[in-house]
């Protein structure tokens, strides 16, 4: 079971796109840094990360975020505690 | 330790492949378990004829072919990733297994701990 | 959980190192184990005490450094990756005969091998 951080825009960067299909079936993702714009619009890889919310395994650190004066309704939001808890959880992580 | 380093990044244009590789054959010495893994643009890394002296850049390419003396035995790459950029993946510059995205998603899910470059 | 956490974002020009020290901040009030932090590629920068941020701004290279004294984890430095970029030990500058050192105590020089050695005392690595 792997954590995936993902932590570039998807309007700029291929990394989220890339990693979507990597993603065993109880893996994670966790939108870190300017990748939380992923969850604020509807756009090409919206499907996949809405589907990923509603098996729990999409997560947004939310300060990231907050300090974009952004907002999100897709996915679970976690602060840096819940990152931790997140890497805790999980066997391996990679930072994409 | 199962130790996995995964590359995605092109080489010359950053020092990425270069670290990459340097820390590759560091960490070979302290573990049985290493696995190298070349996706995305990280696959450039492993065409052959590169001349990078020409832009002022290290050739580390004939350092791959220390793999084998460093026992780094399992090379990984992403035929995908190849295919995508018109890379045959049968001339790459060293012996590879070649993975299609279920194998590459298995062979990620045995490593213990993965650091990318 | 014992942890060790791999840095390769610069100390200014990317948020990948506030990134990191807010993730072993909460690591550390959570009540894990910070193995050490591991500085490589750009991460390396973090040690520099030449780095001189605007006096309203944050200064990651003091605020590892008196995380690490506090709670008495390691800084660990990849010399090649260092030398290579300007980040300077005592012992190097006089080899080299460089006009002075800058690195920010108690960040150490140390070599990949060290990279190995956290990571096998940890149970999560963790790449910033």
């Amino acid at each position: 079971m792997i954590l995936h951080t993902v932590k570039h825009s998807p309007f700029n960067h291929k990394s989220l796109e890339q990693v979507l299909p990597r993603l065993g079936q109880d893996d994670y993702l966790l939108l870190i840094e300017n990748s939380v714009v992923a969850v604020t619009v509807t756009h090409e890889l919206s499907e996949a990360l809405n589907e990923l919310a509603l098996q729990q395994r999409l997560f947004v650190l939310e300060p990231d975020l907050l300090a974009r004066g952004l907002s999100s309704s897709v996915g679970n939001l976690v602060d840096y505690k819940g990152f931790v808890s997140l890497v805790e959880k999980t066997d391996t992580t990679i930072s994409w | 330790m199962k130790i996995a380093i995964i590359n995605t990044q092109m080489p010359h244009g950053m020092a990425d492949a270069r670290e990459s590789l340097d820390a590759a054959l560091a960490l070979s010495g302290f573990t049985e378990n290493l696995s190298v893994f070349f996706l995305d643009d990280g696959v450039y890394q492993l065409v052959e004829n590169q001349q990078p002296q020409s832009i002022l850049q290290r050739h580390i390419q004939p350092t791959f072919k220390l793999f084998d003396l460093y026992d780094i035995e399992t090379v990984y790459v992403c035929e995908q990733s190849c295919l995508l950029r018109g890379i045959d993946p049968k001339r790459l510059c060293i012996p590879v297994q070649l993975l299609q995205p279920q194998q590459l998603s298995e062979k990620l899910h045995q490593q213990q701990q993965i650091i990318r470059f | 959980m014992r942890l060790a956490i791999l840095v390769t974002a610069p100390a200014y020009g990317s948020q990948g190192s506030a990134s990191a020290y807010m993730f072993t901040q909460a690591a550390i009030e959570m009540g894990h184990e910070i193995q050490g932090i591991f500085f490589y590629q750009q991460g390396v920068t973090n040690a520099n005490n030449f780095t001189t941020p605007a006096s309203d701004e944050d200064d990651l290279v003091a605020l590892w450094a008196a995380l690490a004294v506090e709670h008495g984890f390691s800084l660990d430095v990849c010399i090649s990756a260092a030398l290579r970029r300007g980040v300077v030990d005592s012992v190097s500058a006089q080899e080299q005969q460089l006009a002075a050192a800058n690195l920010q105590a108690p960040f150490a020089m140390t070599g990949l091998g060290q990279l190995a050695e956290l990571s096998s005392r940890a149970d999560r690595l963790v790449q910033f």
